[in-house]
């Protein structure tokens, strides 16, 4: 079991590494911070899949990003100035793989299920669940980028002269 | 063969049409009319085409100065 | 600083210098902090205002009535963090090394003649990473190769239609319309157990993280109309993908996921 365990992590930390070497690909990111992005992403990422275990806690999902993307704000601010790059350019690919594209794409579908559904009992659980993935992917996107920018406003010397 | 079926068939068609195109086009004006504007086979206009009146500012000149 | 022609220079350098910075998706106080870095050890005051597509920037040397203006649109080079990185680097080369004006001005227009990264590797980067977040998702392996697929397609439109001058929104709207198309044939042939995974995942590399985070950020730091007129971008964005993937579910006729 303890085994299944750490390949999951370990699994989930690579694909959310692959994932982020991609997304920085496309805003230009410079070769050397390749690296750096994908062990951030994947720490990061396994991160909050081990504290939203239900035998670890369990952790409701807004918080366990929040916290996830706290641990990456400061990795970054960390590692930035090794690399000689802005904090952000380190932590926003990071953050990617947490975007709760599921819960937006919901969110949509409910939408257009309400416009379809004019019967008050079927309206009423459609825009239920409009209401329920709206307000979880809002908080959830909220709370990963304060979590991450908190870091570079508490170590705002470091973070901006990174490049120096 | 259901019609969305052929109507998925019809959309993957149409882009890959629409990257052979861009394929042949690149290979003329890369191989064949080295330096002259690029070539299209077919092109859409941009609005700015559409509604130009002559004395206009074109936006990319503006950059030029 | 010593005489009028120098000040104006100055001022419209940082203007240039900031403009790109704001271009290339710095966060306000990073476009703000590094100007004021390089007008100090230029021995001028300076102050800047940062507007959503202009940017307006003061110098002024020790005497008051010596004082430049300079306004410039915001330049148009995309999200780029190599470019915000060697800009933020050159600052500190001005205020560290004493550069002086010419040559930073110099190095300036060096930074701004470096190439984007090759086209071809952000294409096939990004189609893996699009199939690793399939993974991450819960999507099985014949799902990835689908979003592998429609995402390899809809991003190369993407760069064919960005390179043509199309406007941005249209690129949106059409690189979603296709990879959604692409990948719910996943879904119509019944290929593997979550197609429907493969669906949701397949637009996600058009999601315009950079913006919504810098919003956040400028909020922090008191911007808020910066921060809006990015968050407005993105949503502008967001909306086009959104329309482009229900369109294509549309015409395919499939039920919503």
């Amino acid at each position: 079991m303890c085994n299944d365990l750490l390949v999951n992590i370990f699994e989930d930390g690579l694909f959310a590494a692959i994932a982020a070497i991609g997304f920085s690909s496309i805003s230009n990111t410079p070769r050397r911070a390749y690296l750096t992005c994908a062990l951030i992403a994947a720490a990061g990422h396994s991160i909050r899949y081990v504290i939203s275990l239900p035998d670890f806690g369990g952790m409701n999902i807004i918080i366990s990003s929040t916290l996830a993307a706290f641990a990456i704000g400061i990795l970054a601010v960390l590692f930035a100035s090794r690399i000689k790059c802005p904090a952000e350019v380190c932590f926003f690919p990071a953050l990617l793989p947490m975007i709760p594209g599921m819960y937006a794409y919901r969110t949509v579908e409910a939408l257009i299920s309400c416009l379809c559904n004019t019967q008050e009992e079927t309206f009423r659980h459609y825009f239920y669940l409009l209401a329920y993935n709206g307000l979880t992917c809002t908080f959830i996107v909220l709370g990963m980028v304060v979590g991450a920018t908190i870091p570079v406003f508490m170590f705002k010397k470091l973070s901006f002269t990174a490049t120096r | 063969m259901s019609q969305s079926m052929i109507t998925w068939c019809v959309i993957a068609g149409v882009l890959s049409i629409a990257f052979i195109i861009r394929a042949i086009e690149w290979y003329y004006t890369e191989c064949h009319h080295s330096g002259r504007k690029p070539w299209h086979i077919v092109e859409i206009g941009k609005e700015r085409e559409i509604f130009f009146v002559p004395g206009d500012l074109d936006d990319n000149d503006i950059e030029d100065f | 600083m010593t005489n009028n022609t120098d000040i104006h220079e100055v001022a419209s350098f940082l203007a240039d210098y900031a403009s790109h910075l704001l271009g290339c998706g710095a966060t306000c106080i990073r476009i703000e902090k590094n100007t004021h870095r390089m007008a100090e050890a230029f021995g001028v005051e300076s102050d800047i205002s940062i507007m959503p597509t202009h940017i307006y920037v003061t110098a002024c040397g020790k005497d008051a009535s010596h004082n430049g203006v300079a306004i410039r649109k915001t330049a148009s080079c995309g999200i780029n963090f190599n470019l915000n990185a060697r800009l933020s680097r050159l600052s500190w080369e001005v205020a560290d090394n004493r550069l002086d004006f010419a040559t930073a001005v110099k190095r300036f227009n060096k930074i701004l003649e470096t190439k984007p990264t090759g086209k071809w590797e952000v294409l096939f980067l990004t189609s893996f990473a699009n199939a690793a977040f399939c993974r991450l998702f819960g999507g099985d392996p014949s799902a990835m190769l689908i979003v592998f697929i429609s995402t390899l397609a809809g991003y190369r439109l993407k760069q064919i239609m960005l390179s043509d001058r199309r406007d941005v929104r249209l690129v949106f709207l059409c690189a979603s319309f296709f990879s959604a198309a692409l990948s719910a044939g996943g879904q119509l042939f019944g290929i593997g157990s979550t197609p429907e995974i493969a669906l949701g995942t397949s637009v996600l590399y058009l999601i315009p993280g950079v913006p919504y985070i810098n919003a956040v950020s400028d909020i922090i730091y008191k911007h808020y109309l910066c921060a809006f007129s990015r968050f407005a971008d993105a949503a502008v964005l967001t909306a086009c993908l959104t329309v482009g993937l229900c369109t294509g579910m549309l015409i395919l006729g499939l039920k919503w996921f």
